[in-house]
């Protein structure tokens, strides 16, 4: 463990990323505290204040450090609070997809025979098909809210943890000592739990740090095509959507902050990733 | 070959079969059918009479076979919105979203290519490092976002080229298309880019790896023993050993770009089928919806099924049997 | 005696790895007439194939000619222009891989790879080339040649394909082939032919051959004069028939004693006990010394060189030579 850390801050540009990573989300966490206003209070909201450049004073006496949007929304606040409504679907969509598909990976890997064919065939079947306009329709079937949103989002990403998986367990129920195990009588459970498990986790973890990524991607995608979060609780995708009818006329800021806070949540998410994939790839290891 | 062929046939049909049941459980299972058939302010006559018509009276495996029948006549019903057969709608707006979309995957493949090869060929030059760091942003960075940079940028602050919508086309074919002039182009360039830049990353990695790879093997050694330049090996050698996956992805990449092209077109404006099928969404109209899934299932087998053919034309190995990996 | 076509002289070719540095070749020196055959023999690792490569300018990193000269036919390749060193392969001094499976380019016809090789140095129209590529496949067996160029690689059995890349390589009418265990991958029967042929076509167009293996028994097969490399160095050199007779040194004599046509028949193979020495950390004095049934103290000394008559060694102890 010690060895793999020291392995990771090799990288200075990995480090770099997860220390971003780490300073948006504990940014996220702390949004109450740190924003100086609670965007989705619909009261505290002023259209006199709306659309106003940064460095602006607002009515109620503070400046807006990166102005303000359509609403009279402080962006800050509001992009701080959007950061945490990523994260959150990020990692929602990311747990639920990892452990939905662990479960059919190794299912399929245990099974063998027409189980094990018919899940893989569904699997690829899936991944040759993008996985956008299954969420698009997904949503448009189910209706708007964080649920439906995630559930879309699990359905769209599923599929690459359950190949993970797949590939990950089979390859460990070749070898001897799994084969050793199955010829004793333990359980099934023992079995996987004990030996599959612990060997799958590793590869799927790295997938799922940039499946959490690609589904915070997915999640501003989807808002920013009106098809994501209710507006009242304005995601980083919303609010970018909202400022980019401003963008003609020369009012970049609502659409461009929220934007730069997502592209370096996401850039810096799949920096983390990139390197632990490259870290815990055995091809790469000389 | 002709074996192998009508393998693949088989094979692709039978999965249209499952994609077939598939939307037909989603519509059938979730929604209430009759709202995919009847717009929602029909009276109840209307209803019953549809009903009857449609024989949603009919046990589940009789209106699937019914719904099949209807598929394999092109029959997926009126679009509510725009009061026409929804196929002919979706085949008026096609040709805008293949061009689009065609534009996008041979900008990325031709730029993406040779950028790849020169990553893998000179793996520690700067220029290397900074076609990787295009390669990691065009990964990561979603699409919508790379658009309204694009159109603020070369729209808004330069004022160079327009913001969307697509502009003048020239008739060929009874088909409209905008590469055909130049004004068109100046139109069809920003979105292409923007729908590009997924491809270009992907292209970059995958000739990349596929030097790195090749640049190892004993051909290019053996080349490079004979005398041949590093050129002439990369073009006419690596190029050719990295081709099939890049064909592969090439056709792969067409359908999913036809996919992602629903985020590009909104940006845009671009009236393609993408934008349609936001439409569509947004008011509702539930037979495009149908219609387009169906549509975009029977392309994505179809590109497979092209690309595995294609697989044989190129690996010369794989023309024999068939059977190999 | 007319002037000789390659004088390697003290040749070190070393690989800087991240675990030291593996002196693959370290202080190679010969001399090759015109149309002589040379057989380079050692285990696997001992410096043969990398020697091979440093000769043609094909040494992959992080692997470097780090001393030594070599001269070709008067003219200095260590450090020859890369330009000027691409222009000499293939056309003076052209090599022939172990295994034709991997060299041969699968998606591109033989055709095409041996135009290929014709226009990197001469223009050469395609139909000339398809000509000369023809005549040369002729040559080494291949029947029916014209229309098996446009054939690839796979529709060719292992034998035909090598007999392809050494057309390839006799293609521009080289001075010198180099050719790295090229047998090694083919059935025992073909090995002899090709063997045969190989012999043939130098002896006709007087080319000169360094042929490397790990096998004596094809080297002797062929061969004028053979060296026998171990760690890196030549431990012993001399003509073909005197050292396979009565070997100075014991590593050549371990080698013929693992022979099996050297031991009668019901004996058991010998076997050099130990294994070949990791190149990153070499013993210190003769590389051979922990392996060697003749070894004693005066062995952690870089052994002396011996010469008897024609023939050289590099051995505190050599063996008596019965000539």
């Amino acid at each position: 463990m010690r060895a793999f850390w020291r392995e990771y801050a090799e990288n200075r540009v990995a480090l770099a990323a997860l220390a971003v990573v780490l300073a948006i989300v504990c940014a996220a966490l702390a949004a109450p505290l740190l924003a100086p206003q609670d965007p989705y209070d619909l009261a505290s909201l002023d259209l006199m204040d709306a659309r106003r450049p940064p460095g602006f004073v607002g009515s109620s006496g503070y400046a807006h450090l990166l102005g303000t949007d359509a609403q009279g929304r402080d962006l800050l606040s509001a992009i701080l609070y959007g950061l945490g409504i990523s994260l959150q679907m990020g990692l929602a969509a990311g747990t639920v997809a990892l452990t939905v598909g662990a479960v059919l990976g190794i299912l399929a890997a245990q099974a063998g025979g027409w189980v094990e064919t018919a899940i893989m065939r569904v699997v690829d079947l899936q991944l040759s098909f993008p996985a956008i306009l299954l969420a698009l329709v997904l949503v448009a079937v189910l209706g708007q809210g964080k649920t439906q949103l995630v559930i879309a989002l699990v359905a769209a990403q599923y599929a690459y943890f359950a190949r993970t998986a797949y590939g990950a367990a089979s390859a460990e129920r070749r070898k001897d000592y799994v084969e050793a195990a199955a010829a004793t009588p333990l359980s099934t459970a023992h079995i996987v739990f004990r030996h599959v498990l612990p060997n799958v986790l590793p590869p799927l973890i790295v997938v799922g740090t940039v499946q959490v990524a690609n589904a915070i991607s997915l999640e501003a995608t989807l808002s920013f095509l009106g098809l994501g979060l209710p507006p009242t609780e304005p995601s980083l995708g919303m609010l970018i959507a909202n400022g980019f009818q401003y963008m003609m006329s020369g009012r970049t800021w609502i659409s461009v902050y929220p934007g730069i806070a997502l592209i370096v949540l996401i850039v810096a998410i799949n920096l983390v990733g990139d390197q632990l994939r490259d870290q815990t790839n055995p091809r790469l290891r000389r | 070959m002709l074996g192998y062929v009508i393998q693949r046939l088989l094979q692709a049909a039978l999965v249209m079969l499952a994609m077939s049941a598939l939307v037909f459980a989603g519509v059938y299972a979730i929604g209430n059918p009759i709202d995919v058939l009847i717009s929602p302010d029909a009276t109840q006559d209307i209803r019953a009479e549809a009903i009857r018509r449609y024989g949603l009276d009919l046990p589940l495996w009789q209106q699937y076979l019914a719904f099949l029948g209807r598929l394999l006549r092109g029959d997926f019903g009126q679009s509510f919105v725009f009061g026409m057969p929804v196929l002919d709608l979706i085949l008026s707006r096609l040709p805008a979203t293949l061009e689009l979309a065609l534009a996008a995957v041979l900008i990325g493949t031709l730029l993406g290519v040779p950028l790849g090869i020169h990553a893998g060929y000179r793996p520690d030059s700067a220029l290397s490092r900074a076609i990787m760091a295009v390669s990691v942003l065009g990964f990561s960075v979603p699409t919508f976002w790379v658009g309204l940079i694009l159109i603020l940028t070369f729209a808004v602050n330069l004022d160079w080229l327009p913001a969307g919508d697509r502009g003048p086309t020239l008739e060929v074919f009874g088909v409209g298309w905008s590469f055909l002039t130049l004004e068109g182009l100046s139109f069809l360039l920003l979105p292409a880019l923007n729908l590009s830049l997924f491809k270009l990353a992907m292209m970059i990695r995958l000739s990349r790896a596929g030097t790195r790879e090749a640049m190892l093997t004993d051909t290019v050694k053996f080349a490079r023993a004979a005398g041949l330049s590093d050129l002439t090996i990369l073009r006419r050698h690596v190029l050719r050993l990295i081709s099939i996956p890049i064909v592969t992805v090439f056709g792969l990449e067409l359908g999913s770009t036809l996919a992602f092209a629903v985020v590009t077109e909104t940006i845009f404006s671009w009236p393609g089928v993408g934008k349609l099928i936001i439409d569509s969404i947004t008011s509702l109209d539930r037979p495009v919806m149908v219609a387009y899934l169906v549509l975009v299932a029977f392309l994505f087998v179809t590109i497979n099924l092209v690309v595995d053919l294609s697989y044989a034309l190129l690996d010369p190995r794989l023309r024999r049997g068939g059977a190999a990996a | 005696m007319t002037a000789p076509l390659l004088e390697v002289e003290g040749l070190r070719t070393h690989f800087l790895t991240r675990a030291g540095v593996a002196k693959a070749v370290d202080g190679v020196s010969f001399v090759l007439q015109p149309g002589e055959i040379l057989g380079l023999v050692g285990e696997s690792g001992s410096g043969k194939s990398v020697t091979g490569f440093s000769l043609i300018g094909l040494v992959d990193p992080p692997g470097r000619i780090v001393g030594g000269s070599i001269r070709f036919a008067g003219q200095e390749l260590v450090g020859l222009p890369a330009e000027q060193m691409r222009a000499l392969r293939g056309r003076r001094i052209a090599m022939v891989f172990q295994d034709p499976q991997a060299t041969l380019n699968p998606v591109l016809t033989i055709g095409t790879q041996m135009a290929l090789a014709l226009q990197a140095h001469d223009r050469v129209s395609d139909r000339a080339a398809a000509e000369r590529a023809a005549t040369m496949l002729t040559r080494v067996g291949i029947p029916d040649a014209a229309a098996r160029l446009g054939n690839y690689p796979h529709e060719f059995s292992g034998g035909m394909r090598q007999r392809v890349a050494i057309a390839m390589a006799l293609l521009n009418g080289p001075e010198l082939i180099i050719a790295d265990e090229p047998t090694t991958a083919l059935d025992v029967s073909i090995q002899a032919q090709i063997l045969h042929e190989m012999k043939a076509l130098a002896a006709e167009s007087g080319t000169a051959l360094i042929w490397i293996s790990h096998d004596l028994a094809t080297v002797s097969a062929l061969a004028h004069r053979v060296l026998v490399m171990y760690a890196g160095r030549i431990v012993e050199s001399g003509p073909v028939g005197a050292v396979l007779r009565a070997p100075l040194h014991p590593y050549t004599r371990g080698l013929l004693d693992s022979l099996p046509a050297m031991t009668e028949p019901g004996r058991r193979l010998r076997q050099i006990p130990g294994t070949a020495p990791s190149l990153l950390a070499l013993p210190p004095g003769c590389p051979f010394a922990p392996r060697c049934p003749r070894a004693d103290a005066a062995c952690t000394a870089p052994p002396p060189r011996v010469d008897h008559a024609e023939r050289r060694a590099l051995c505190h102890h050599p063996l008596e030579a019965a000539a």
